[in-house]
């Protein structure tokens, strides 16, 4: 063993020590106060249940609490000396040329413009550093939308066209949908995995600067035992208010979890699914992912692959780090509550599932940690829940407790014991576990003056951080109702399919709002009723929570505005650094957005047959379609489809349907000359 | 489709012929062709061999095969411009089509001048032709079988 993995292994080893250790002794700390406040008259049934609930909640925050806390400590110090980028190379591999990389993005019914205006982006940004020769780009498609599938085909070759890229910039389309996200890689791995080296991994909505590209190939030629290396993706060109606010939080918060995290885990760290670069041979000798026995949403195909992943590849014996100091990596955000809960509904069956997996033998703990913390990010929201439900019913049974001042034969009265002190200091260093992070950064703000200024400057700074705590402060009730109805719906084993994320600006309409909030309102007038009938002394520390339940309908329609978004940003109000100085990759995202929206404004209105009729575009996606003998039965089918064009039209064809048609060289050709034989469709 | 029939026969037929004329020159424009002189002529030709196919007097079939026309002769105008021997795969030449109608600076008049500019355009079209994925090169991703405590495990 070499001396740099000998101290980066009692590194490892003593830093998870220290952050267990203090996770632990939190923990006891706080158990210790609330319990001497229940045993006053003995454990009830309700106390236990709380003290159960509340072990598993003051762990779960005092784990982020301190991977802040750690995280805020590394980088009063100006950062950790260990870390992927700080790590000295591998003295072997100085000499070596770039690894082949392929820069990968698995898409699914995306906006076809925002997506190719983020490969342009990220494709000329990898030109400008001029060390681009071993890059090559890969859209790893799995559209079903006919008309997306052709868009996204004509907007390949003219990106090939425009940068003077051909064969270097592919596009595919797979036929069938296996195993979702990790399916498309898969197969991209089985097919060209053996033209490359390493393969930087981007989500739909990724953003990556050409030299952090350029850096992470470096850093993975330089340290042969790692398998991954995660890059931290900060929110960018955010508009509504709601995720600029969580654009704001993400860049004023993230840097102190990113370090803390690199703090405890180090080569042991996770795979976030995107902006990540993987060395492909490990990753396709080990990350196979398997079915799990039974059916979805606990058994199936793993949804949340990532986690899984990285568990597989350093089960091999292989590093994953994330690299804290690599910046220039993007990526969006749900523009609304709403959205944002629905996202979280996917990801929430995908975590929930890992409840499996963390009986899965083979595995280190610290996978295993991870799997919990996955799940736990989730269960959290129905545990806070059931402890104020409790907690309400504990406080009302207590009300309802006349005291006894004089028993058996004491002669004076025995005053009952207050343990408000105890149970106030319980509250508040909850609170302040929960919201220290926020004040760290502050700090952390004021020390670096400079990048302060990028946030509008300390008044505008602080201010932004009180209004994003209210702001968090209240949609946290409804995220929670949203969670907790998530977890349920898949504890009784209904699963959430693949739906693709909503990226796109909308502003909320009113019923829209009712329909997805109503009952969040409900719920807020109702519990607020019976606390204040029944346990007024609860109901003025449940305000908060009924206040954020109450206002819900007001509060999402007012945070999906984008007008609002932009009117705090001229405010200078959630400004970021990106926002402030635009990095040149997140200004060549904006040029390119702004040419594909001209070149679609020059384009005839769209309707469902105007890529078929576009010759150009027909040509293209007849040039890309895979060759094969069609079945008989298969070419009546198709047949059958071209007389219901020719009768009804094709807007009364089934996407599938219609996806058969264009599959086909012969029908897309006939489909192609009947949309000229009649009048464009209107 | 727009074309009115309730009036004299013959004037009906002028209407609707140029009807159909204006449509199988917007297909020609779209082809590529800007040439006013060459897109009529085309079009007049596409049209009057669609007649001589067809015996019925059904405008739809008529439309159908003057486009069917053009575009085979667009194809075997681009074929010959390419030296692309006759072959029963649409692929290639869907191919070169592709490349030629959506690379913006290149006109589809060229096509049927047969000059030295349509050999230099086969030129300039050869290296962006579109290849939509390099040559394969496998690897075998074999799937890591988990078993579990409690739970059954998955399959081998």
């Amino acid at each position: 063993m070499s001396v740099k993995a000998k101290s980066l292994g009692s590194a490892v080893s003593r830093r998870r020590w220290i952050f267990v250790l203090l996770v632990s002794l939190t923990t006891i700390l706080a158990l210790f106060m609330i319990t001497s406040a229940f045993l006053q008259n003995g454990l009830t049934p309700t106390e236990l249940v709380l003290l159960l609930l509340y072990t598993l909640l003051i762990l779960w925050v005092s784990t982020s609490f301190w991977t802040a806390t750690l995280g805020f400590w590394v980088l009063l110090f100006g950062g950790d000396r260990i870390s992927i980028g700080r790590l000295p190379p591998d003295p072997e591999t100085l000499e070596r040329a770039p690894g082949k990389t392929a820069l990968v993005m698995p898409i699914y019914n995306e906006d076809p413009i925002r997506v190719t205006a983020g490969l342009r982006s990220i494709w000329q940004s990898l030109v400008e550093t001029g060390q681009s020769d071993h890059f090559e780009m890969f859209i790893l498609s799995d559209t079903r939308d006919p008309q997306g599938w052709m868009q996204e085909e004509a907007n390949w070759y003219r990106m090939c066209v425009d940068f003077n890229a051909h064969g270097r910039i592919f596009y595919r389309n797979r036929e069938r949908n296996i195993a979702r996200k990790s399916g498309n890689l898969e197969e991209f791995c089985h097919r060209w995995g053996g033209r490359y080296e390493y393969m930087i991994v981007l989500d739909a909505d990724s953003i990556m600067a050409g030299e952090t590209l350029v850096k992470m190939v470096d850093l993975m030629d330089r340290h042969p035992k790692v398998a991954l290396i995660q890059s931290p993706p900060l929110p960018a060109n955010q508009h509504s208010l709601f995720s600029r606010i969580l654009q704001f939080a993400s860049n004023f918060y993230g840097d102190i979890f990113i370090w803390g995290i690199n703090f405890w885990q180090l080569s042991g760290s996770g795979y976030w699914g995107h902006n990540a670069i993987l060395r492909i041979k490990p990753f396709v000798e080990h990350c196979g992912l398997p079915k799990l026995p039974g059916k979805e949403p606990f058994g199936g195909e793993i949804f949340s692959h990532d986690t899984v992943e990285a568990a597989f590849l350093r089960q091999a014996g292989f590093e994953v780090w994330i690299a804290p100091e690599l910046k220039g990596s993007y990526e969006e955000l749900p523009p609304t509550l709403i959205d944002y809960a629905k996202r979280d509904r996917r990801w929430c069956q995908g975590n929930l599932q890992h409840l499996r997996l963390v009986f899965a033998k083979g595995f280190p703990g610290l996978s295993r940690l991870y799997f919990l913390m996955g799940i736990m990010s989730y269960v959290s929201s129905p545990l806070w829940l059931m402890f104020l439900v409790l907690t309400g019913f504990e406080a009302y049974v207590k009300s309802q407790t006349m005291p006894v001042y004089f028993f058996g034969d004491n002669l004076f009265p025995v005053w009952p014991e207050s343990y408000v002190v105890e149970m106030t200091t319980v509250l508040f260093v909850t609170l302040a576990m929960l919201f220290l992070p926020k004040f760290w950064s502050l700090i952390l703000g004021i020390l670096h003056w400079r990048r302060l200024k990028l946030y509008g400057g300390l008044f505008r700074a602080a201010l932004s951080v009180l209004l994003e705590s209210i702001f968090s402060m209240l949609t946290a009730p409804v995220l929670m109702i949203y969670q907790s109805k998530f977890v349920f719906a898949i504890l009784m084993r209904r699963s959430v399919g693949w739906p693709p994320q909503n990226r796109d600006e909308h502003r909320l309409g009113f019923w829209e709002a009712v329909q997805a909030h109503g009952e969040h309102t409900l719920i807020g007038l109702v519990a607020g009723w019976i606390s204040y009938r029944y346990v007024p002394g609860f109901f003025i520390w449940l305000v908060p929570v009924l206040t954020g339940l109450v206002l819900s309908i007001p509060l999402s329609m007012l945070s999906s505005s984008a007008w609002v978004g932009r009117l705090t940003r001229k405010m200078g109000l959630f400004l970021t650094p990106e926002e402030s100085q635009t990095p040149r990759v997140l200004e060549l995202l904006e040029e390119n957005l702004a040419l594909l929206e001209a070149r679609e404004a020059e384009r005839p209105p769209e309707d469902i047959s105007r890529n078929v009729r576009d010759p150009g575009m027909c040509a293209l996606h007849l040039a890309l379609l895979p060759t094969r003998p069609v079945k008989k039965r298969h070419r009546h089918q198709l047949k059958a489809l071209i007389y219901q064009v020719v009768e009804e039209g094709p807007e009364k064809l089934s996407g599938p349907d219609r996806r058969s048609l264009i599959s086909d060289p012969e029908s897309l050709s006939r489909v192609h000359t009947l949309s000229w034989s009649t009048p464009p469709q209107c | 489709m727009e074309y009115a029939v309730s009036e004299h026969p013959e004037a009906s037929e002028g209407k609707s012929t140029a009807a159909l004329t204006a449509q199988i020159e917007a297909y020609w424009r779209q082809l590529g062709l800007t040439d006013p002189v060459l897109i009529e002529s085309l079009a007049h030709d596409c049209l009057h061999r669609a007649r001589r196919l067809i015996g019925r007097p059904d405008e739809g079939e008529l439309l159908r095969r003057a486009l069917e026309e053009a575009q085979r002769r667009f194809d075997h105008a681009l074929a010959n411009a390419m030296g692309m021997p006759p072959s029963n795969d649409p692929q290639p030449l869907a191919a070169a089509r592709a490349a030629l109608l959506l690379s913006p600076e290149w006109s589809g008049d060229t096509l049927f001048r047969h000059d030295e500019t349509t050999r230099q355009l086969a030129e300039r079209l050869r290296p962006v032709l579109p290849v939509s994925v390099p040559p394969e090169s496998h690897l075998t991703m074999k799937t890591v079988p988990l078993d579990f405590w409690l739970f059954k495990s998955t399959d081998r």
